[in-house]
C-alpha cells in the first residue's frame, strides 16, 4: 500500500474522512490533510500531527528504506509555519546588516533550523550558525556578518 | 478503533497473523489488549516507546472524536 493510501487508512479508522494531496518537497513526499474537524488532527502546538507523521513513516520505512520520508501538514497549515519562519528569519538578516550585531533565534528543532538555514544560504553577508542549548534537542540560530573573504593587507 | 490498532500494529510488525486485539469493557472505558510474538513487541514500542506513544496518542484523539474512552495495553505473556 503507497503512503498516501496508507495515511487515508489510517484517518478512516479515526473516525476521519479525508481527502489527501501528495506533493514532492525536497526529498520528501508532502502529503497535505484536508478534512472536517483537522484541528484535532494538528494537536497543541502540532503534536497529534507529528505523532501521525511518526507512525506513518515507521509503518512505510518496515522493511524498505528507499521509499522517501513523507513529512504532513493539515490544510496548510505547516506550510504556513514554514513561510513565516523563513520571513522572520529574513527580517532578522536585515537587522543584522544594518547594526551590525549577532542576534539569536530561539531554540528550534531540526527541521525548524533547516528552513532558517536554507532562508539565508544565498545571503552573501549574513552567517548562520546553530550553537546547542543544554539540557535539550534543540539549538538556536546565531546570525552575524559573514566574515569577508577579502584577505587583510598588512600595514605598510 | 479496533480496526485502528490492528491496521497499525498488523503493519507494524514481521508476523501479522500473531496480531490480536481484543476489546475488554472495565468501568465505561474500553482497554484493548494487543498480543503480537515476542519477537515483534520492540517494533510495536519503539525506540524509548516511541511508537507506543504515538499508537495510543492517536488513539485518544480517534476516541475522543466519537466520544469513546479507551486505552491501550500490550500485553507480553
Amino acid at each position: 500500500m503507497n503512503a498516501k493510501d496508507t495515511l487515508i487508512q489510517m484517518l478512516k479508522h479515526l473516525g476521519f474522512s479525508a481527502t489527501v494531496t501528495e506533493q514532492d518537497y525536497d526529498d520528501m513526499l508532502l502529503l497535505d490533510i484536508q478534512a472536517e474537524d483537522s484541528g484535532r488532527l494538528i494537536g497543541r502546538q502540532g503534536q497529534a500531527l507529528s505523532e501521525l507523521q511518526y507512525l506513518l513513516n515507521r509503518i512505510l520505512h518496515k522493511g524498505d528504506d528507499t521509499v522517501p520520508r513523507v513529512m504532513l501538514d493539515v490544510g496548510g497549515y505547516r506550510r504556513e509555519a514554514r513561510e513565516q519562519l523563513a520571513k522572520r528569519a529574513l527580517e532578522m538578516a536585515d537587522k543584522v546588516r544594518r547594526h551590525g550585531d549577532v542576534m539569536e533565534l530561539e531554540p528550534m528543532n531540526a527541521y525548524e533550523r533547516r528552513i532558517v538555514h536554507q532562508a539565508l544560504k544565498n545571503d552573501a553577508e549574513i552567517e548562520t550558525h546553530s550553537v546547542e542549548v543544554d539540557g535539550s534537542d534543540k539549538k538556536v540560530i546565531l546570525l552575524r556578518p559573514r566574515r569577508t573573504a577579502v584577505p587583510v593587507r598588512s600595514p605598510n | 478503533m479496533q480496526a485502528f490498532l490492528e491496521f497499525v500494529v498488523g503493519s507494524l510488525v514481521d508476523e501479522p497473523l500473531e496480531v490480536s486485539v481484543k476489546p475488554i469493557e472495565r468501568r465505561g472505558v474500553t482497554v484493548y489488549e494487543v498480543r503480537v510474538s515476542p519477537e515483534d513487541a520492540g517494533k510495536v514500542i519503539g525506540r524509548r516507546g516511541s511508537t507506543i506513544q504515538a499508537i495510543r496518542s492517536l488513539l485518544q484523539i480517534g476516541a475522543t472524536k466519537s466520544g469513546q474512552r479507551c486505552t491501550v495495553d500490550l500485553v507480553e505473556d
